[in-house]
């Protein structure tokens, strides 16, 4: 029989919390009805705390911490929308735009990029950093699916996704700096490596337009970010959502 | 402040690969793509997590080394003495050059590096340019 874990106390946004010990900031949150933005983050995966969308003030805490990382404490007082916060969040989404070569207008994903209801959410309307126009390219060297780079901002849902609930680990990340990219094998052409399963997770949950469906136009790419936690359900707890 | 502790790494084949790429590259001069996939064969690893490694690192070559070697020493003591203008010269002859942050050679600056040995690198010392 396992043991509860024990319950923790605190505060966020002044409202009085409980939560087990071994729950994450960001859980907490959702569970009391407050709303962060995140990118990375994917239920269903092991968070990994790359996008810094989730950034949270705890009081007598020096630093800010990504709230999908970071478990709870009891006597935590945490808040998710300090001026600050909001200035750093904005700031993010406009250095994921200035990194990439993200046009909407043309997109895939157009309507349905968490990319855009990100920068929605946070009000960022232009970037004040100086766009990058990185010279990336576009794999579409497999027979159903495409990785376009252009659009990637490296949140590596698709290497989790493919290594800890398909198990293929077709992705991962190469090289670093600016030069950093989404890799399939040994950063060979998509289609060339044997690994791939076809099965498309890494589609159903890349936030953006970087990985489609090849039959996909301009704004017709339809995500399925919930098939992450609706599998890891499956496999690990044998409970079926059946959608 | 309490942060989730990384998990384990699930599969527990040591962290022996990037000792491993170093042998490889010592043997070939590089990470030829047969000898990383083999090496991944080996371990049973996926091939991105070996090549991610690979190319992560900057002294992992993924490309056969050229018949001569040159690094050209970026340290601040070169970079006052006139490195810059060093590059910039050997790129208008197209000579290829890798860059290093110090060789600890600064009373000479600027230096560089010419098949392990380390030499002036005042653009008008450079016989072979």
């Amino acid at each position: 029989m396992s043991v509860d874990p024990p319950v923790v106390h605190g505060h966020i946004n002044g409202q009085v919390f409980s939560a087990a010990a071994d729950a994450t900031l960001l859980q907490v949150i959702r569970a009391a009805g407050l709303q962060v933005p995140t990118l990375c983050h994917l239920d269903g995966l092991t968070p990994v705390g790359a996008c810094r969308l989730c950034l949270v003030a705890i009081e007598g805490h020096p630093k800010l911490e990504p709230a999908c990382v970071t478990t709870v404490a009891e006597g935590m007082v945490v808040h998710t929308h300090t001026p600050e916060l909001e200035t750093y969040r904005r700031m993010a989404v406009e250095l994921f735009f200035a990194e990439g070569n993200h046009v909407c207008a043309f997109c895939v994903a157009n309507g349905s990029c968490e990319l855009q209801d990100v920068a929605v959410e946070v009000g960022m309307d232009h970037s004040r950093f100086p766009y990058q126009y990185p010279q990336r390219h576009v794999d579409a060297s497999h027979t159903q699916f495409s990785l376009d780079h252009h659009r990637c901002i490296l949140c590596t849902r698709c290497v989790r996704v493919c290594d800890e609930i398909e198990g293929a680990h077709v992705w991962d990340v190469g090289y670093r700096g600016s030069a950093c990219s989404i890799i399939a094998g040994l950063d060979q052409p998509w289609g060339e490596v044997a690994a791939c399963t076809s099965c498309g997770k890494c589609v159903d949950v890349c936030p953006t337009g970087a990985l489609f469906r090849k039959e996909d136009g301009t704004a017709e790419k339809h995500p399925h970010p919930e098939r992450a936690a609706q599998l890891a359900e499956a496999r690990h707890e044998h409970r079926w959502t059946n959608p | 402040m309490a942060t989730k502790p990384e998990p384990p790494a699930p599969h527990g084949l040591g962290d022996s690969l990037v000792e491993r790429l170093h042998a490889v590259q010592q043997q070939h001069g590089y990470l030829p793509p047969e000898e990383l996939q083999r090496l991944a064969r080996a371990m049973a690893r996926p091939l991105s997590e070996v090549m991610g490694v690979a190319s992560f690192y900057h002294l992992f070559r993924l490309v056969p080394p050229g018949l001569h070697r040159c690094v050209v020493c970026r340290g601040t003591a070169c970079f006052v003495r006139g490195s810059e203008r060093l590059e910039a010269s050997l790129r208008q002859r197209g000579v290829a050059f890798e860059t290093a942050s110090c060789v600890g050679a600064c009373g000479q600056a600027p230096v560089l590096v010419l098949d392990g040995a380390v030499r002036s690198g005042d653009p008008g010392e450079l016989p072979w340019l």
